[in-house]
């Protein structure tokens, strides 16, 4: 036996001991790390599974040809999960009961009240005029951020690189939170312009990214052959890169767009008075409680999401051919 | 002389729009949140003037253990779950007949396209009280009727996997569209089951998509906000129900920039080592947003 070994079975056994001195706790009403249920689920996971991990793997083998479909089951099952409460909502919609549970009849009534919704409205329509500035201004950042990153190297291409790469993984929330204490400390009123910069910086990042897999994927000898055949950096770049590029700065721009229509928990933070766009309209209606509403809305948007992915694919597809 | 000064000038005009902005708008933002949390609140909801080591005292709070442990092991619980469903969702992916392949892929990315807020609405609906989920328990008698199926933990572990597993699917399957399954074939031909063959061939092949997947889903689970509000209790906060309600509830900014803080902290090995895996080139963990 190994010294790793002899570390590992210690601590195996530390934990089942703390595990059982949990459960015994637990079962005598008082509070442990984890609920009572949540333990034993535990102590059957790594108190029994994990011993008998060579009987099971022996059991599966033995049984190959029904265990091997389970990939495949498990695959359409997690698609199921995935619609399944989608389909319900869109159901829902047309349902005329307002609770989900029984089902009252058809009606389009959600929908009409809907159109009647001032509010929401009113929110699309500066969701809209915040998408549109915000894709517009980082598509440009993002695509002369790419082109600087891929035709130059050094640190301060290194530091660059880190500025874009990060904010696509910290959490939403603390760009938010970010953002907020920064447009307080500089005591610049929270409203649409707040909302807007905030959209640009996010997507200014995906921009960059779809951007920059684009110029890595394309030869770099027909910038090459460009400036021999005597064309000047200017015509270069407008005559050769930027149609190279094109489908990337497409993507990026498009990207750009649904994220900044979707996003919530930024906006959430440095909305003002005013600027109320569509997701935290959607979010306060889930708060208030007007189920419905929100689901006769949610199938419009799903619907016009699923036909935008679809003429998407189809032109997208129609370019690859030719 | 003169055109390496162009060159550089060149450089400088293509870099300075987008590093200026974001250092303006991400890391001085950033910035900000450590300095605030050494400030002191003042009582119209702003910042007051001054430095103070007051503010770090509130993270005393005896709630806080509490919460910070939940959002440790919900998300935890999220990401060893998403990682144990997605490795052989990608297997199946990796290995099926192309049209499907295109199917499953499409299928998986719909929801990177859709609203979030309406995913996890869909939920609230499903797991209502007087909805089909708790009407079908009932009738098996799994749940008695005043069972609660909305508001607890268990309920933002469902909606948490529900909305990280396509993050985790993406890398994987990155990973396992690049591994070349003829191994697979010589550890059977040689002699090894096919079980052996999945754990101590497949998976090590793409270890690199499952850490990328894993650090994916894990970092933002940290910072989850709206799943807990939404569909989750007052059993069931997390860090960052605490620092929105810190925000907007109390409108104690100094407190709410000094949990950030820790959030920011204990993030901070995961995210480095994205960035670090980031520069060693071809085998790196990726953000499943840059697959899609």
């Amino acid at each position: 036996m190994t010294r790793l070994e002899k570390c590992f079975r210690v601590c195996y056994a530390l934990i089942m001991a703390f595990l059982g001195y949990g459960l015994a706790t637990g079962l005598m009403g008082r509070t442990f790390l984890f609920s009572t249920s949540q333990t034993v689920v535990l102590l059957l996971l790594l108190g029994v599974l994990f011993p008998l991990r060579n009987v099971i793997a022996s059991f599966i083998d033995s049984h190959q040809k029904v265990f091997s479909k389970f990939p495949g089951i498990l695959t359409w099952g997690i698609l199921l999960f995935f619609y399944l409460p989608i389909i319900l909502l869109v159901i829902n919609s047309f349902n005329a009961s307002r609770t989900s549970g029984t089902w009252d009849g058809f009606t389009f009534k959600w929908y009409v009240q809907l159109f009647k919704h001032r509010e929401i409205w009113y929110a699309l329509r500066s969701t809209l005029l915040v998408a549109v500035i915000a894709t517009a201004a980082s598509t440009v950042l993002g695509t002369l951020a790419a082109i600087a990153l891929h035709k130059y190297k050094g640190y301060i291409q290194d530091v660059h690189y880190c500025l874009v790469y990060t904010p696509l993984i910290v959490p939403e929330i603390l760009l938010g939170i970010g953002l907020l204490l920064f447009f307080v400390a500089i005591k610049v009123e929270l409203g649409l312009t707040t909302v807007i910069i905030a959209h640009i910086t996010f997507c200014l990042s995906y921009v960059t990214m779809a951007v920059l897999s684009r110029l890595q994927d394309f030869d770099n000898s027909i910038i090459e052959a460009s400036e021999d055949l005597g064309a000047s950096s200017w015509t270069t770049t407008w005559r050769v890169l930027i149609p190279v590029i094109f489908p990337g700065i497409l993507s990026g721009g498009l990207l750009a767009f649904t994220l900044s229509l979707d996003d919530f928990v930024i906006s959430f933070f440095v909305a003002g008075p005013g600027s109320t766009t569509l997701p935290i309209q959607i979010y306060s209606m889930i708060k208030r409680g007007s189920m419905p509403l929100i689901n006769a809305l949610s199938t419009l948007l799903l619907a016009i999401t699923f036909i935008a992915i679809l003429v998407y694919q189809i032109v997208m597809n129609k370019k690859n051919k030719v | 002389m003169n055109v390496t000064r162009k060159k550089t000038l060149r450089e400088v005009l293509l870099t300075i729009p987008s590093f200026v902005w974001l250092t303006i708008f991400f890391l001085l933002p950033t910035i900000i949140i450590f300095a605030i949390a050494f400030k002191p609140a003042s009582p119209d909801g702003q910042v007051a003037a001054g430095w103070t080591w007051r503010t770090l005292l509130s993270l005393k709070n005896p709630n806080y253990p509490q919460i910070i442990w939940r959002t440790i092991w919900l998300s935890l619980a999220t990401t060893i779950i998403s990682l144990a469903v997605s490795i052989p969702i990608a297997y199946y992916i990796a290995r099926c007949a192309a049209w499907k392949r295109n199917l499953i892929l499409f299928l998986t990315i719909i929801p990177f396209w859709t609203s979030f807020l309406i995913r996890i609405f869909a939920w609230k609906a499903v797991l209502h009280p007087d909805g089909f989920l708790k009407h079908a328990m009932v009738f098996l008698h799994l749940i008695d009727n005043d069972t609660l199926l909305l508001y607890r933990p268990e309920a933002v572990l469902i909606v948490m996997i529900y909305t990280e597993l396509p993050f985790a699917i993406l890398p994987i399957y990155a990973a396992a569209e690049k591994f070349d399954f003829a191994l697979i074939e010589a550890a059977l031909d040689l002699g090894a089951s096919k079980i052996k063959a999945f754990f101590d061939v497949f998976i090590p092949g793409i270890k690199s998509g499952i850490v990328s997947a894993c650090l994916m889903v894990l970092i933002p689970s940290f910072g989850s906000y709206v799943v807990p509000d939404v569909v989750g209790g007052l059993g069931s906060e997390m860090i960052g129900n605490v620092i929105v309600a810190r925000t907007f509830t109390d409108r104690n900014l100094p407190a709410a920039s000094a949990l950030a803080s820790v959030l920011i902290l204990a993030l901070l090995i995961p995210m480095l080592y994205f960035l670090k895996g980031k520069k060693q080139g071809q085998n790196e963990p990726k953000p499943a947003k840059e697959v899609v």
